[in-house]
Protein backbone atom coordinates (compact mmCIF):
# COMPACT_ATOMS: atom_id res chain seq x y z
CA UNK A 1 0.00 0.00 0.00
CA UNK A 2 2.89 2.47 0.90
CA UNK A 3 3.86 4.49 -2.03
CA UNK A 4 7.53 5.43 -2.88
CA UNK A 5 8.12 9.64 -3.32
CA UNK A 6 8.47 9.42 -6.61
CA UNK A 7 4.98 7.31 -7.12
CA UNK A 8 2.90 9.56 -5.09
CA UNK A 9 4.38 12.47 -7.05
CA UNK A 10 3.09 10.70 -10.05
CA UNK A 11 -0.36 10.41 -8.83
CA UNK A 12 -0.37 13.95 -7.28
CA UNK A 13 0.45 14.92 -11.03
CA UNK A 14 -2.07 13.08 -12.58
CA UNK A 15 -5.06 13.71 -9.99
CA UNK A 16 -4.12 17.63 -10.41
CA UNK A 17 -4.49 17.46 -13.97
CA UNK A 18 -7.62 15.67 -13.78
CA UNK A 19 -8.97 18.25 -11.48
CA UNK A 20 -8.78 20.80 -13.95
CA UNK A 21 -9.82 19.17 -16.86
CA UNK A 22 -13.11 18.27 -14.84
CA UNK A 23 -13.47 21.96 -14.29
CA UNK A 24 -12.27 23.25 -17.78
CA UNK A 25 -13.13 20.91 -20.24
CA UNK A 26 -15.88 18.91 -18.61
CA UNK A 27 -18.04 21.66 -16.38
CA UNK A 28 -18.06 20.64 -13.22
CA UNK A 29 -17.53 22.42 -9.89
CA UNK A 30 -14.68 22.80 -7.67
CA UNK A 31 -16.31 20.54 -5.31
CA UNK A 32 -16.95 17.76 -7.81
CA UNK A 33 -13.85 18.13 -9.30
CA UNK A 34 -11.57 17.38 -6.73
CA UNK A 35 -14.31 14.16 -5.47
CA UNK A 36 -14.08 12.77 -8.49
CA UNK A 37 -10.64 13.34 -9.90
CA UNK A 38 -9.46 11.64 -6.16
CA UNK A 39 -11.91 8.90 -6.33
CA UNK A 40 -10.18 8.23 -9.70
CA UNK A 41 -6.69 8.51 -8.34
CA UNK A 42 -7.83 6.22 -5.88
CA UNK A 43 -9.03 3.68 -8.63
CA UNK A 44 -5.55 3.92 -10.25
CA UNK A 45 -3.64 3.51 -7.31
CA UNK A 46 -4.94 0.07 -6.49
CA UNK A 47 -5.08 -0.71 -9.87
CA UNK A 48 -8.74 -1.00 -10.64
CA UNK A 49 -10.39 -0.29 -13.74
CA UNK A 50 -11.97 3.12 -13.55
CA UNK A 51 -15.92 2.15 -12.39
CA UNK A 52 -18.09 2.72 -15.21
CA UNK A 53 -20.60 5.25 -12.91
CA UNK A 54 -17.95 7.46 -12.59
CA UNK A 55 -16.76 7.75 -16.38
CA UNK A 56 -20.20 8.73 -16.42
CA UNK A 57 -20.84 11.11 -14.42
CA UNK A 58 -17.11 12.29 -15.09
CA UNK A 59 -17.51 12.53 -18.66
CA UNK A 60 -14.10 11.21 -18.94
CA UNK A 61 -13.99 8.16 -20.67
CA UNK B 1 -32.36 20.65 5.05
CA UNK B 2 -28.80 19.95 6.23
CA UNK B 3 -27.96 23.21 7.25
CA UNK B 4 -28.81 21.84 10.81
CA UNK B 5 -26.67 18.86 10.61
CA UNK B 6 -22.64 18.20 10.76
CA UNK B 7 -21.01 15.47 9.17
CA UNK B 8 -17.79 14.19 12.08
CA UNK B 9 -15.30 11.52 10.45
CA UNK B 10 -13.58 9.82 13.31
CA UNK B 11 -10.24 9.46 11.56
CA UNK B 12 -6.58 7.88 13.19
CA UNK B 13 -4.08 6.51 11.11
CA UNK B 14 -4.82 5.85 7.55
CA UNK B 15 -4.78 8.87 5.34
CA UNK B 16 -4.92 6.24 2.34
CA UNK B 17 -8.35 5.52 3.24
CA UNK B 18 -9.09 8.56 4.50
CA UNK B 19 -8.91 10.60 0.91
CA UNK B 20 -10.75 8.21 -0.93
CA UNK B 21 -13.67 8.85 2.02
CA UNK B 22 -13.59 12.36 1.86
CA UNK B 23 -13.79 12.18 -2.05
CA UNK B 24 -16.68 10.03 -1.48
CA UNK B 25 -18.27 12.84 0.71
CA UNK B 26 -17.29 15.42 -1.67
CA UNK B 27 -18.83 13.76 -4.37
CA UNK B 28 -22.49 13.82 -3.24
CA UNK B 29 -23.77 17.54 -4.18
CA UNK B 30 -25.05 18.79 -1.57
CA UNK B 31 -21.91 18.60 0.90
CA UNK B 32 -21.87 22.77 0.68
CA UNK B 33 -25.51 22.72 2.60
CA UNK B 34 -23.77 20.97 5.77
CA UNK B 35 -23.68 23.02 8.70
CA UNK B 36 -20.22 21.87 9.28
CA UNK B 37 -17.65 19.13 8.37
CA UNK B 38 -15.38 17.69 11.10
CA UNK B 39 -12.98 15.32 11.48
CA UNK B 40 -12.06 14.05 14.87
CA UNK B 41 -8.81 13.26 14.32
CA UNK B 42 -6.61 10.87 16.89
CA UNK B 43 -2.81 11.39 17.61
CA UNK B 44 -0.59 9.15 15.44
CA UNK B 45 2.60 8.75 13.66
CA UNK B 46 0.60 9.51 10.82
CA UNK B 47 -0.63 12.71 12.20
CA UNK B 48 1.11 14.79 9.79
CA UNK B 49 -0.16 12.98 6.11
CA UNK B 50 -3.88 12.79 7.81
CA UNK B 51 -3.68 16.87 8.16
CA UNK B 52 -2.06 16.75 4.58
CA UNK B 53 -5.08 14.77 3.33
CA UNK B 54 -7.77 17.14 5.63
CA UNK B 55 -5.88 20.15 3.83
CA UNK B 56 -5.65 19.12 0.24
CA UNK B 57 -9.96 18.27 0.27
CA UNK B 58 -10.32 21.73 1.72
CA UNK B 59 -8.63 23.62 -0.85
CA UNK B 60 -9.88 21.22 -3.63
CA UNK B 61 -13.34 21.49 -2.26
CA UNK B 62 -12.88 24.98 -1.19
CA UNK B 63 -14.95 24.02 1.96
CA UNK B 64 -13.74 24.50 5.60
CA UNK B 65 -12.72 21.08 7.36
CA UNK B 66 -12.49 21.57 10.84
CA UNK B 67 -10.37 18.72 12.85
CA UNK B 68 -11.38 17.68 16.98
CA UNK B 69 -8.31 16.89 18.57
CA UNK B 70 -8.57 13.60 20.99
CA UNK B 71 -8.93 14.42 24.12
CA UNK B 72 -6.05 13.08 26.71
CA UNK B 73 -8.95 10.95 27.71
CA UNK B 74 -9.63 9.53 24.52
CA UNK B 75 -6.52 8.76 23.75
CA UNK B 76 -6.01 6.66 26.91
CA UNK B 77 -8.92 4.98 26.56
CA UNK B 78 -9.67 1.91 23.95
CA UNK B 79 -10.68 2.32 20.26
CA UNK B 80 -11.86 5.07 19.11
CA UNK B 81 -15.77 5.16 21.27
CA UNK B 82 -14.80 7.43 23.87
CA UNK B 83 -13.39 9.86 20.84
CA UNK B 84 -16.35 9.55 18.57
CA UNK B 85 -18.95 10.60 22.05
CA UNK B 86 -16.85 13.24 22.61
CA UNK B 87 -17.22 14.40 19.43
CA UNK B 88 -20.70 13.95 18.99
CA UNK B 89 -21.26 16.14 22.57
CA UNK B 90 -18.80 19.07 20.64
CA UNK B 91 -20.48 18.89 17.41
CA UNK B 92 -23.86 19.04 18.57
CA UNK B 93 -24.70 22.17 19.41
CA UNK B 94 -28.35 24.56 19.28
CA UNK B 95 -27.61 24.90 15.13
CA UNK B 96 -26.89 21.52 14.82
CA UNK B 97 -29.61 19.38 15.29
CA UNK B 98 -28.01 15.86 13.53
CA UNK B 99 -25.02 14.62 13.22
CA UNK B 100 -23.93 12.19 10.14
CA UNK B 101 -21.14 9.94 11.84
CA UNK B 102 -18.88 8.37 9.37
CA UNK B 103 -15.33 6.49 9.34
CA UNK B 104 -12.11 7.19 7.68
CA UNK B 105 -12.34 4.23 5.77
CA UNK B 106 -15.29 3.95 4.29
CA UNK B 107 -16.63 5.60 1.27
CA UNK B 108 -20.07 6.60 1.01
CA UNK B 109 -22.77 6.92 -2.25
CA UNK B 110 -23.22 9.90 -3.96
CA UNK B 111 -26.86 10.19 -3.03
CA UNK B 112 -25.95 9.81 0.83
CA UNK B 113 -26.30 12.72 1.83
CA UNK B 114 -29.59 13.00 0.11
CA UNK B 115 -30.87 9.80 2.05
CA UNK B 116 -30.27 11.53 4.89
CA UNK B 117 -31.82 14.67 4.18
CA UNK B 118 -34.75 12.18 3.35
CA UNK B 119 -34.12 10.35 6.40
CA UNK B 120 -34.25 13.08 8.64
CA UNK B 121 -38.56 13.41 7.42
CA UNK B 122 -38.84 9.84 8.57
CA UNK B 123 -37.08 10.22 11.66
CA UNK B 124 -40.01 9.86 13.92
CA UNK B 125 -40.96 8.21 17.71
CA UNK B 126 -38.95 5.28 18.48
CA UNK B 127 -35.79 6.17 15.82
CA UNK B 128 -32.91 5.57 17.40
CA UNK B 129 -31.05 6.67 14.10
CA UNK B 130 -30.69 6.53 10.39
CA UNK B 131 -28.17 4.35 9.20
CA UNK B 132 -26.29 4.30 5.62
CA UNK B 133 -25.46 0.52 5.21
CA UNK B 134 -28.01 -1.84 4.71
CA UNK B 135 -28.12 -5.16 7.00
CA UNK B 136 -25.16 -7.29 6.97
CA UNK B 137 -21.15 -6.75 7.38
CA UNK B 138 -20.35 -6.63 11.28
CA UNK B 139 -19.95 -9.04 13.60
CA UNK B 140 -23.67 -9.56 14.60
CA UNK B 141 -24.63 -10.55 11.68
CA UNK B 142 -22.41 -13.67 10.85
CA UNK B 143 -19.66 -13.17 8.27
CA UNK B 144 -19.15 -16.95 7.43
CA UNK B 145 -19.65 -16.31 3.33
CA UNK B 146 -19.95 -13.86 1.12
CA UNK B 147 -22.89 -11.29 1.10
CA UNK B 148 -25.94 -11.79 -1.45
CA UNK B 149 -27.57 -8.39 -1.18
CA UNK B 150 -26.85 -7.71 -5.01
CA UNK B 151 -30.64 -7.84 -6.07
CA UNK B 152 -31.71 -5.32 -2.77
CA UNK B 153 -34.22 -2.77 -3.56
CA UNK B 154 -32.35 0.55 -4.50
CA UNK B 155 -35.12 3.04 -3.19
CA UNK B 156 -36.37 1.07 0.23
CA UNK B 157 -35.74 1.68 3.48
CA UNK B 158 -37.21 -0.18 6.86
CA UNK B 159 -37.57 0.48 10.11
CA UNK B 160 -35.76 -2.50 11.98
CA UNK B 161 -34.27 -3.27 15.58
CA UNK B 162 -30.84 -3.42 13.88
CA UNK B 163 -27.78 -1.41 13.92
CA UNK B 164 -24.64 -0.88 11.61
CA UNK B 165 -21.80 1.71 12.38
CA UNK B 166 -20.81 1.96 8.66
CA UNK B 167 -22.24 5.72 8.74
CA UNK B 168 -25.21 6.33 10.58
CA UNK B 169 -26.82 9.91 11.62
CA UNK B 170 -28.45 10.64 15.04
CA UNK B 171 -30.85 13.67 16.07
CA UNK B 172 -29.57 15.84 18.95
CA UNK B 173 -32.30 14.89 21.36
CA UNK B 174 -32.12 11.43 20.87
CA UNK B 175 -28.12 11.41 21.54
CA UNK B 176 -28.59 13.29 24.65
CA UNK B 177 -31.31 11.62 26.41
CA UNK B 178 -31.35 7.99 25.08
CA UNK B 179 -27.71 7.05 23.69
CA UNK B 180 -25.52 9.05 25.51
CA UNK B 181 -26.36 7.58 28.71
CA UNK B 182 -25.72 3.95 27.79
CA UNK B 183 -22.69 5.06 25.33
CA UNK B 184 -19.79 2.39 25.89
CA UNK B 185 -16.89 5.21 26.42
CA UNK B 186 -14.60 3.01 27.53
CA UNK B 187 -15.64 -0.20 25.04
CA UNK B 188 -16.12 -2.41 28.35
CA UNK B 189 -19.90 -2.80 28.34
CA UNK B 190 -19.14 -6.48 27.06
CA UNK B 191 -16.80 -9.11 26.50
CA UNK B 192 -13.38 -8.67 24.24
CA UNK B 193 -14.98 -9.40 21.50
CA UNK B 194 -18.44 -7.74 21.77
CA UNK B 195 -17.79 -4.68 23.72
CA UNK B 196 -17.99 -0.55 22.03
CA UNK B 197 -20.67 1.61 20.94
CA UNK B 198 -21.52 -0.18 17.67
CA UNK B 199 -22.22 -3.47 19.81
CA UNK B 200 -23.92 -1.62 22.72
CA UNK B 201 -26.05 0.21 19.95
CA UNK B 202 -26.99 -2.90 18.29
CA UNK B 203 -27.97 -4.71 21.60
CA UNK B 204 -30.09 -1.44 21.93
CA UNK B 205 -31.49 -1.70 18.89
CA UNK B 206 -33.05 -5.56 19.64
CA UNK B 207 -34.71 -4.53 23.25
CA UNK B 208 -36.15 -2.14 22.01
CA UNK B 209 -38.47 0.05 21.78
CA UNK B 210 -36.08 1.74 19.38
CA UNK B 211 -35.54 1.16 15.48
CA UNK B 212 -33.58 2.46 12.76
CA UNK B 213 -34.24 3.52 9.36
CA UNK B 214 -32.33 0.87 7.55
CA UNK B 215 -31.59 1.37 3.21
CA UNK B 216 -32.43 -1.99 1.38
CA UNK B 217 -29.06 -1.39 -0.58
CA UNK B 218 -26.31 0.14 0.94
CA UNK B 219 -24.76 3.71 1.20
CA UNK B 220 -21.47 3.18 2.56
CA UNK B 221 -19.14 0.62 1.99
CA UNK B 222 -16.26 -0.61 4.25
CA UNK B 223 -12.63 0.16 2.21
CA UNK B 224 -10.69 -0.35 5.31
CA UNK B 225 -8.88 -4.01 4.01
CA UNK B 226 -5.92 -3.22 6.32
CA UNK B 227 -4.92 -1.74 8.98
CA UNK B 228 -7.96 -1.95 11.19
CA UNK B 229 -8.94 -3.77 14.22
CA UNK B 230 -10.26 -7.55 14.09
CA UNK B 231 -9.89 -7.12 10.02
CA UNK B 232 -8.41 -9.45 7.93
CA UNK B 233 -8.37 -9.58 3.71
CA UNK B 234 -10.91 -12.84 4.27
CA UNK B 235 -13.12 -11.26 6.57
CA UNK B 236 -12.32 -7.71 4.15
CA UNK B 237 -14.03 -9.66 1.57
CA UNK B 238 -17.00 -10.83 3.12
CA UNK B 239 -18.08 -7.65 5.20
CA UNK B 240 -18.43 -5.91 1.15
CA UNK B 241 -21.90 -5.02 -0.20
CA UNK B 242 -22.69 -6.00 -3.27
CA UNK B 243 -25.48 -3.34 -3.55
CA UNK B 244 -23.81 -0.95 -3.25
CA UNK B 245 -23.83 2.06 -5.56
CA UNK B 246 -21.13 5.09 -6.09
CA UNK B 247 -23.28 6.56 -7.57
CA UNK B 248 -26.54 6.64 -8.25
CA UNK B 249 -29.25 8.30 -11.01
CA UNK B 250 -31.13 11.49 -9.45
CA UNK B 251 -33.96 11.83 -7.80
CA UNK B 252 -34.03 8.48 -6.01
CA UNK B 253 -37.59 7.96 -4.73
CA UNK B 254 -36.65 6.70 -1.32
CA UNK B 255 -39.46 4.52 0.08
CA UNK B 256 -40.51 3.36 3.28
CA UNK B 257 -41.73 0.25 3.84
CA UNK B 258 -44.59 0.64 6.47
CA UNK B 259 -44.72 -3.24 7.38
CA UNK B 260 -41.99 -3.42 9.21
Amino acid sequence: MALTADERAGFDDWQLQMYFRLQHEHGHDRQAAWALASMLRWHLELGLARPQPLCVVTGIA
Amino acid sequence: MLENTALLITANKRPEYLHPALASWGACPEIGHLNRIVIALGMSHRWDDQMDVIREAESGMGLAVDVLRDSEAARESPGMHRALGEAIDRVLSDRVDYVICGEEDVIVSDDALSYFEWAQGQYGEGTLCALAHNRGGTGWDGLDAPREDQDADQAQVRRLRYFNPWVWMVRRDVWRSVMRPVWDWDCDSGGDQDSGYDWNLQRLAQVGPWSCLVPDAARSQTVGRLGGWASTPEIFERQQARSFLLHRDRPVGYRLRLED
